[in-house]
């Protein structure tokens, strides 16, 4: 602050030198402010000590200021990378040698029946898995980009889900609920934490070039929580909307209107000095404007170097992949901003289960799966390559992962892999967790998980923690009960942790 | 409230609606595992549970769903009683028992009445049958004939439907081709289609993917079906359809999507004996007619579908008020699993409350519901009554007596004001839970009426201002800025009741939404009237806490966001209200500056400009304009703030 004395300015004038810290040291004169603030810390507190559970308090002056973890984390921001459609676990990172030899044979204890209606032949994934890097773990040629990430990677092959149907298979991965309604992880992660900064959403769910996934914004609502904590999404094609100045007003007529508002909110806070709701919006105002720089500035990725360009393939002559290709580079420069949370989609909504808008292969696996392989594979490897290189892994986690996975068998069309929810494969990356690891695993046709087996609510209870965040603790009343991401299950994987 | 729980009986059918508003499994999404599909029913009839506990007790039912509920006295066999009280709903749509004088059935009458002319005619003519297009589906008339044995053979490369109805001309036109009816059927000729069953054509569901598809084998010879019904009987009418029950209320569809089918040319033949087949339809018998008949029957068909066309859009329409089947024996299910089944309940309320619905297993849906539809208002039900005077205060006030709207229980606060608050609740339920009488008794209290301003003593003791010493500053909701936009524009619509408006764009059957038009004069009605579809952004509101129609809310947070500072600085809607508003106040204030201003303080804040204000707005308005004035008021706190 100036040496001016604050009281002599108008408000207007004092909020231009500092508004915050002009409400801070008026309180000497306007005895109520410290007075309210007082009261409202202590009230905060009284609830607090009722309370076994751990909400995050949040001031309405700053929904977004950082926030401390529970406790001491290595990962300080979250990159979802989410496949619709469901990713063939035994097509990609999950080796079963088992299904070579019973190509073509019906088994003995596979179902008659599963989602899509009856069963076909055991089949062998039509592409060759090789040991990678030192580790030597299989991993097939439809994903050979990612394959080279081996040693980085920590995979988690015994996973689980509670449904087999697309839409509630990704509300229960990105919720904790099948149902719809519920705010999604990414709400949940910015709810506790925050964002470091504040001139960025701080949560970004960036959409496939294709469309929304199956679930839309229930992927990045923030269901009973704060409007505040839901996804704002985003991609380099559409950016969000109401962001841009309207037709016919120019940069000035758009600066003075601000300018105006701010004056006639400052007249009338002076009736309810240190009002917090009153000011929250005031602040929300001002951050708006600086979206309005930062975000058009972001999604430019015209000003990336050539050499970037190519290794993620955004010079691609597939539209799909260019695309997508540019929403890698968005999501880690939104990373590197300090973004608190970053969802990227591979893939739309199905379109009757052709494996073309996503990865729902219900037909031709091997033709529908290459495709999807080609769009995600090279772009998602150079992500979590520039990622590594620029150091970032050290306070991000990424989490690739998928609804659930695909049958060991055909179906009886004899072309295309069912849906498969009882046994499937999600890999993590980057701070706090192992590197060139595999946790768990599948019986030998990749049919059900049976070592170490995990639920959805244990990996989310995971990637909680990883975020210095306790699963059981972070909660939000609604309806008479204290909602948590994890409903009343979940734990955290702790031989993936690195300490 | 008791038609929202048996409007069927009160004759409000469409009432019933509330109870299955909840979001549900489509059938084709929960797959074809018949523990899935179990499981499924029970989270629907969840869905129920948590509709009617939190709107109606204030109580978190859900719990007990799977254990006695840890803090209320709600135990398991409480929630499945409830259960059974509800066992006759499912979720799906309806044919409403519409009054006589409905606009849709008057129009349904006068449309019958002109199909029936038309019809008589075919009748009379060379030929007397003919398929007429309903959109949804396809009806076949022919003359009453008696039939034990239907075959229905197509002609083109590929067919697919969802059901094959029969109905018999005698006792009031029922479908007989159910195989609960003791039809069955064979294929001949046909190649299976992969997840398609010929009995699904038998089994009353009128879905795609509960149907059934066919090629036939020796390729361009006739295949398809043979029903046996159970005793020969005499039939007239033969529907097909591909995907009835997706058709229905889907006017948002595109209309290329709708009124076609996976059938084209077929032949019916009907058999007493199963041997000697007679010619009782057939979409190839036309070509034998001379021209001029063809012609003019040509015509007539037409005709018939374009009035049939009118009658889907304008007559009486099916409705998604649920609909009702037999009721299950209820059973308190293990840990909420539904194959788990333990003890036998009976549809019963809450066993705290020492009071009887005087119900058995046997009793029928709407004796159930009508039932505890009567418990619910009744002085033996304490809840009900303090929820809804609860909620009432709450919209006055800006957070309930109760704070905790939908936790009356243990684990819920306590009323501030408990003494107040019951005689609230008796004063309601002596004006006949008069809604109207509440509100008036509520906004001419002094309570209402007092001033926002602060004071030290009031802050000291009472910050958050509960006790109502002053009335609290409240954040007004979505609807409220939206219409009062609107109102002060001078471009609202208020027209109560009828169509709601749309802001998204027809679609594909499996496309997405998209919001398309969220600020043009057809939208310039209240927010209420918005065609809401679940969990779509309409990129404006959502921001502003708009429920996005998922789950039950009772009480919605307020949150202050960038989002929502971009979308009311730079939404088009803003932007055309702020113009409209503009042309008002020069209409009313002439073109003197500051008049102008003066008038548009008055309008969007009820109040004249200080001195200063009306300085530095009359400034901004000569020089970026009146409208600019308009949209930065819109923006103020002020106009967000009810005071």
């Amino acid at each position: 602050m100036s040496n001016a004395d604050p009281l002599k300015l108008s408000l207007f004038g004092q909020r231009l030198l500092n508004r915050r810290h002009f409400l801070g040291q008026a309180g000497a004169v306007m005895g109520s402010i410290p007075l309210v603030q007082m009261l409202q810390q202590e009230s905060l507190l009284a609830e607090e000590s009722e309370s076994k559970n751990f909400r995050p308090k949040i001031d309405p002056n700053h929904p977004y200021a950082p926030r401390k973890p529970h406790y001491q984390s290595k990962a300080k921001r979250l990159l979802m990378i989410y496949c619709p459609g469901a990713v063939s676990h035994i097509d990609t990172f999950d080796y079963k040698p088992a299904l070579k030899k019973l190509h073509g044979t019906k088994p003995p204890g596979l179902p008659k029946v599963t989602f899509s209606g009856p069963t076909g032949n055991v089949a062998k994934s039509p592409w060759k898995f090789k040991p990678r890097g030192k580790s030597g773990k299989m991993i097939s040629d439809l994903v050979p980009n990612l394959a080279e990430l081996a040693d980085d990677l920590c995979f988690f092959h015994s996973l689980s889900t509670q449904t087999s149907a697309h839409p509630q298979g990704e509300n229960f991965f990105l919720t904790g609920m099948t149902m719809e309604g519920f705010p999604s992880i990414g709400s949940w992660v910015t709810y506790a934490l925050g964002t470091e900064n504040q001139e960025l959403p701080s949560f970004v769910a960036i959409s496939d070039p294709r469309g929304k996934p199956r679930s839309g914004k229930n992927d990045w609502g923030s269901g009973f929580l704060p409007a505040a904590f839901q996804g704002t999404d985003f991609s380099v094609a559409t950016p969000p909307s109401n962001l841009s100045r309207p037709k016919g007003i120019s940069k000035e007529q758009d600066k003075r209107a601000v300018n105006l508002l701010a004056k006639l909110n400052d007249q009338h806070l002076q009736q309810f000095p240190g009002d917090a709701d009153l000011s929250a919006r005031i602040a929300s105002y001002e951050l708006a404007g600086k979206m309005q720089m930062t975000i058009p500035d972001i999604t430019n990725i015209a000003k990336e170097p050539k050499h970037v360009i190519k290794e993620y393939g955004a010079d691609s002559k597939n539209d799909i992949k260019r695309d997508y290709a540019k929403n890698c580079i968005l999501a880690r420069r939104l990373i590197e901003k300090g973004v608190r949370c970053v969802q990227l989609f591979n893939g739309s909504d199905a379109a009757g289960g052709n494996g073309i808008t996503n990865w729902d292969s219900h037909n031709n696996l091997k033709k529908t799966h290459q495709m999807q392989a080609d769009i995600m594979d090279q772009p998602t490897a150079a992500l979590l390559k520039d990622l590594k290189q620029r150091g970032l892994l050290e306070e991000t986690l990424v989490v690739w992962c998928t609804e659930f996975g695909r049958m060991p068998f055909l179906q009886d069309n004899g072309t295309g892999r069912d849906h498969n929810p009882d046994a499937f494969t999600c890999f993590m990356m980057g701070a706090g967790v192992k590197k060139g690891y595999s946790y768990g695993s599948s019986d030998e046709f990749g049919f059900k998980a049976v070592e170490n087996s995990m639920s959805v609510y244990d990996f989310n209870a995971t990637i909680l923690h990883l975020l210095g965040l306790n699963h059981e603790k972070l909660t939000y009343y609604h309806n008479g009960l204290e909602r948590r991401l994890t409903f009343v299950k979940g734990d955290v994987v702790k031989d993936v942790l690195v300490y | 409230m008791k038609e929202q729980i048996a409007g069927d009986v009160y004759g409000v059918d469409e009432a019933t609606g509330f109870l299955v508003s909840g979001p549900h499994v489509y059938p084709p999404t929960v797959g074809r595992e018949p523990s899935a599909i179990l499981q499924a029913r029970y989270d629907r009839l969840d869905e129920v549970m948590q509709n009617v506990g939190a709107s109606l007790f204030g109580t978190t039912l859900g719990c007990a769903r799977c254990h006695n509920h840890k803090f209320d006295a709600v135990s398991t066999q409480d929630y499945y009683s409830l259960v059974a009280v509800f066992q006759d709903i499912e979720f799906g749509h309806r044919m409403p028992k519409l009054a006589n004088d409905h606009p849709r059935k008057i129009r349904g009458g006068q449309l019958t009445e002109q199909i029936q002319t038309i019809r008589k005619e075919l009748k009379d003519s060379s030929i007397n049958n003919w398929s007429e297009n309903w959109v949804s589906h396809v009806q076949v008339h022919f003359p009453k004939t008696k039939a034990k044995f239907i075959k229905v053979s197509f002609l083109t490369g590929f067919t697919a439907l969802d059901e094959l109805e029969v109905y018999d001309s005698e006792s009031g036109g029922t479908n007989i081709a159910l195989s609960s009816q003791g039809t069955t059927i064979k294929t001949f000729n046909t190649k299976p289609i992969s997840r398609k069953n010929k009995d699904w054509l038998l089994d009353g569901d009128r879905q795609s993917f509960w149907g059934w598809a066919g090629k036939p084998i020796e390729p361009k010879k006739p295949y398809g079906v043979v029903l046996t019904l159970q005793k020969a009987q005499k039939i007239n009418r033969i529907e097909l359809s591909s995907d009835r029950a997706t058709i229905v209320e889907t006017d948002y569809l595109d209309e290329k999507n709708i009124g076609k089918f996976n059938f084209s040319r077929y032949t019916i033949k009907t058999s007493l004996d199963g041997k000697t087949w007679q010619n009782l339809v057939s979409t190839e018998t036309e070509k034998t007619l001379p021209d001029v008949d063809r012609h003019v029957r040509k015509k007539r068909i037409a005709k018939i579908n374009q009035l049939a066309k009118s009658y889907f859009k304008e007559g009486p329409q099916e409705i998604f008020a649920g609909r009702f089947i037999p009721p299950d024996s209820t059973h308190v299910l293990h840990r909420g699993d539904p194959a788990q089944r333990g003890e036998l309940v009976k549809p019963e309320t809450f066993s705290i409350f020492n009071s009887s619905l005087s119900l058995s297993n046997k009793s029928t849906g709407p004796e159930r519901r009508v039932a505890f539809a009567n418990w619910v208002v009744s002085n033996e039900n304490p809840l009900t009554l303090r929820v809804s005077v609860n909620r009432l205060w709450k919209h006055i006030f800006g957070s309930g007596l109760v704070n905790t709207m939908d936790d009356f229980g243990h684990a819920g606060a306590l009323p501030t004001h408990p003494l107040l608050f019951d005689w609230l609740a008796t004063e309601y339920r002596n004006n006949g839970w008069s809604t109207k009488k509440l509100i008036r008794m509520l906004v001419m209290s002094k309570s209402f009426r007092q001033s926002s301003q602060q004071h030290r003593q009031g802050l000291k003791v009472d910050a958050n201002a509960q006790y109502l010493w002053r009335y609290p500053l409240q954040r007004i909701d979505a609807e409220a800025l939206r219409d009062s936009m609107l109102d002060i524009a001078g471009s609202l619509d208020k027209t109560v009741g009828g169509k709601g408006y749309r802001i998204h764009a027809n679609k594909k059957r499996y496309a997405s939404w998209k919001v398309v038009d969220n600020s043009s004069a057809q939208t310039w009605r209240r927010l209420i009237y918005q065609e809401r579809m679940r969990g779509i952004d309409d990129k404006m509101f959502m921001a502003f806490d708009l429920p996005d129609c998922k789950q039950v809310s009772s009480k919605r947070p307020v949150s202050t966001t960038p989002i929502q500072a971009l979308n009311l600085f730079n939404g088009d809607l803003v932007i055309t209200q702020s113009k409209k508003l503009a042309e008002r106040i020069k209409k009313e204030a002439g073109e003197n500056v500051e008049a102008q201003v003066k008038r548009i303080f008055l309008r969007v804040l009820c109040r004249e400009p200080t001195a200063e204000e009306l300085k530095f707005s009359a400034v901004a308005v000569k020089q970026d304009g009146l409208p600019q004035l308009a949209r930065v008021l819109f923006n103020t706190n002020e106009f967000s703030f009810l005071k």
